[in-house]
């Protein structure tokens, strides 16, 4: 069984679907490593529209405490396996927007990130590097984020009721949002 | 219309000093003195009014500029042309106690949304313009309006300190004990994590 596994999870490794969602000045990085330069299609990555079908999730910059809700929602939607790149300083610890009213300093209080990338913003380079690294992450079984998601569950969910002030609701098909 | 011939018009018009402070804009101050409110309502709306006859086709922008020394918001109404072209700005004083304000809505529509988002910012009322009380981009929003030189950020977020964790003046969180421990393979059965 476990053997059987890892074979999956190198298989993985080799299709990653992004999903489209962008926050941030960082998504200005991403066509370039789209297209035919970097060209990221060679390794099975490509951008996908519905969080349905998405294995990524990247946050590419400042999280609002407004964005953060649809963060959270789409990532919710996402089937598992899934994996969270927090990309640029923003998503970090505030980068230059630290002591704005609207963003939302720390990700990895809401989410469980699996991988960082540092720089503001992130060059197309580091964004190559970040989904080689992501994909060696996920072959080696090393990206478990989504189980964290799930054992420490109280530990988000009360997180993110700090935060909001209430609970955001998805399951029985009310939004919160 | 040339350029020299709107300065003039207005001047005439209005009785009002038209400044060019560089090609392609004008700026228009509604004078704070010597009138009444509404008087100078009157005449912000008649000179927007006027504006739009003579050949300004696109209202470009309402900002509004915090002047807490001298106790007043300065609404900024932007006029683009396409045939002159240039940017009127018409200016108009408001007292910062009381920020209430009439609405531009009937003459220019776009003025709908700029409102909006001047109210939410600034709290400046604009009478008549019912949209301009609902939020514009921030949820659940619970202090002063956020863009007034009262406002501090940083007190802010030390108030709300989910939000502002992780910056070095502010205070770090850490809520709930984290179960750390990483689950095996076997125990999720590799497939686990529709969590909702
Ligand atoms: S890290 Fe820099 S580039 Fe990225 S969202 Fe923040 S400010 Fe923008």
């Amino acid at each position: 069984m476990v053997e059987w596994l890892k074979l999956v999870d190198k298989a993985r490794s080799r299709s990653i679907w992004m999903l489209m969602y962008c926050t941030g000045c960082g998504a200005m990085e991403l066509p370039p490593a789209m297209t035919s330069r970097f060209d990221m299609e060679r390794f099975g990555i490509m951008p996908m529209a519905t969080p349905r079908q998405a294995d990524v999730i990247l946050v590419t910059g400042y999280v609002t405490k407004k964005t953060l809700k649809r963060i959270i929602y789409a990532y919710e939607q996402m089937p598992a396996p899934k994996w969270v790149v927090s990309h640029g300083s923003c998503p970090i610890n505030g980068g230059v927007y630290w002591d704005s009213h609207a963003t939302v300093n720390r990700l990895d209080l809401f989410l469980p990130v699996d991988l960082y990338v540092a720089g503001c913003m992130p060059r197309a380079e580091a964004n190559m590097k970040m989904f080689t690294e992501l994909m060696d992450m996920i072959a080696k079984g090393e990206a478990r984020g989504w189980e964290e998601y799930v054992k420490n569950r109280d530990y988000y969910k009360e997180n993110q009721r700090k935060l909001f002030g209430y609970d955001l609701v998805f399951t029985d098909g009310r939004s919160a949002l | 219309m040339r350029v020299e011939e709107v300065i003039k018009a207005i001047q005439d018009k209005f009785g009002l000093e038209v400044e060019s402070p560089y090609p392609r804009r004008l700026r228009v101050r509604i004078p704070a003195e010597g009138k009444s409110e509404e008087e100078r309502r009157q005449m912000l709306r008649d000179l927007l009014q006027y504006a739009k006859e003579i050949g300004f086709q696109h209202m470009s922008f309402i900002t509004c500029v915090d002047f807490i020394k001298d106790g007043r918001f300065e609404l900024n109404y932007g006029l683009w042309s396409y045939t002159i072209p240039t940017m009127l700005v018409v200016k108009y004083d408001l007292d910062r106690e009381n920020p209430k304000h009439i609405t531009v809505v009937d003459i220019w529509k776009p003025a709908k949304t700029w409102e909006q988002e001047v109210h939410e910012m600034f709290g400046v009322e604009f009478d008549g313009n019912p949209r301009s009380f609902e939020p514009y981009v921030l949820e659940d929003w619970d202090s002063i309006p956020p863009l007034r030189k009262d406002f501090d950020p940083v007190q802010y977020l030390k108030e709300h300190p989910m939000q502002g964790a992780g910056y070095d003046p502010l205070p770090y969180v850490n809520l709930v004990e984290k179960n750390l421990e990483q689950p095996t393979v076997e125990e999720t059965g590799g497939d686990e994590g529709a969590d909702s």
